[in-house]
């Protein structure tokens, strides 16, 4: 793909035009790091800011209004609502599981049957995590099944 | 739409168990030279459509959240409509009487057979699916 900068004068908005024949996922994701500023999610730990790649986050909960991001084995804190996050976050790698969890497809170890028609996703940090019955469908097109 | 399609995937399933089980009821309860009139197969039929229309209690795939908790009463309440629904129908089909007591109790045995079958046979379809779903994250893993 051919890249061409150019400059802009000192009152001119800068601006990012992207010239395609479709869409398609790799650019969807160029446009939301684009977005996010540099593909890094800005998270929080003991007031601390961070910057920390998506793909390095296993599950997204939002608990009583926060959102945390959870690691391998750190657990940070997002300002965004998870309704930002599923529209920041490319969505052929993470996916909402339940009302207050997104999912990393590509940290999912295996997926069990649990009770109700839900599954339980074993993660490859050994957590685990539910899948809703509400939301299984989405897991199963997401998958490509 | 989707109501129709659970409904319907339960009746077949009903039907098969109920079948099933009468087909072993009736050489116990009544021999086997015992002869059947047709009616009992409209009989089996209107039963597992009585029984199918129930599930309305259950929540759909894609349909509203139920907690476990919710779940679970929503079946135990199901499991009683069954056990109305078959032994009210079963006793106007003169299938046993309330008297005696080792017909009642095989009614009672054969609604937890066929309840468990029809429940073992949804587990092994979720087990299915979750092949499928974990054949596709072991592929996306290559792919990476």
């Amino acid at each position: 793909m051919k890249v061409t900068i150019m400059d802009v004068g000192p009152d001119e908005e800068e601006e990012l035009i992207l010239k395609c024949r479709s869409l398609d996922e790799s650019l969807v994701e160029i446009i939301n790091r684009f977005k996010r500023g540099g593909g890094k999610l800005t998270a929080y730990q003991d007031g601390k800011m961070f910057f920390i790649e998506p793909e390095d986050v296993f599950y997204f909960e939002s608990v009583e209004q926060k959102v945390f991001a959870y690691c391998k084995s750190e657990v940070y804190q997002v300002k965004s609502k998870l309704y930002e996050l599923l529209d920041e976050l490319p969505g052929w790698k993470f996916v909402r599981v339940s009302k207050s969890v997104i999912l990393n497809l590509n940290m999912i170890k295996s997926l069990t049957p649990a009770f109700s028609g839900r599954y339980e996703a074993l993660l490859k940090n050994g957590e685990k995590v539910i899948v809703s019955r509400q939301y299984v469908g989405l897991l199963k097109e997401s998958l490509g099944v | 739409m989707k109501r129709l399609v659970f409904m319907v995937d339960l009746f077949e399933k009903i039907v098969v168990g109920v079948t099933v089980v009468t087909a072993i009821y009736i050489p116990v309860f009544y021999g086997w030279k015992a002869q059947i009139e047709v009616n009992i197969l409209w009989q089996i039929v209107g039963l597992s459509v009585v029984c199918a229309l129930g599930s309305v209690i259950l929540p759909l795939e894609d349909g509203k959240e139920v907690s476990r908790r919710g779940m679970l009463v929503r079946n135990i309440l199901y499991y009683l409509y069954i056990n109305i629904v078959v032994l009210g129908l079963g006793f106007l089909f003169d299938w046993f009487t309330f008297r005696n007591i080792p017909q009642l109790l095989g009614m009672a045995i054969s609604i937890g057979v066929v309840f468990i079958a029809v429940y073992f046979f949804s587990y092994c379809a979720q087990c299915e699916e979750a092949k499928r779903m974990n054949k596709k994250l072991r592929e996306r893993e290559r792919q990476l």
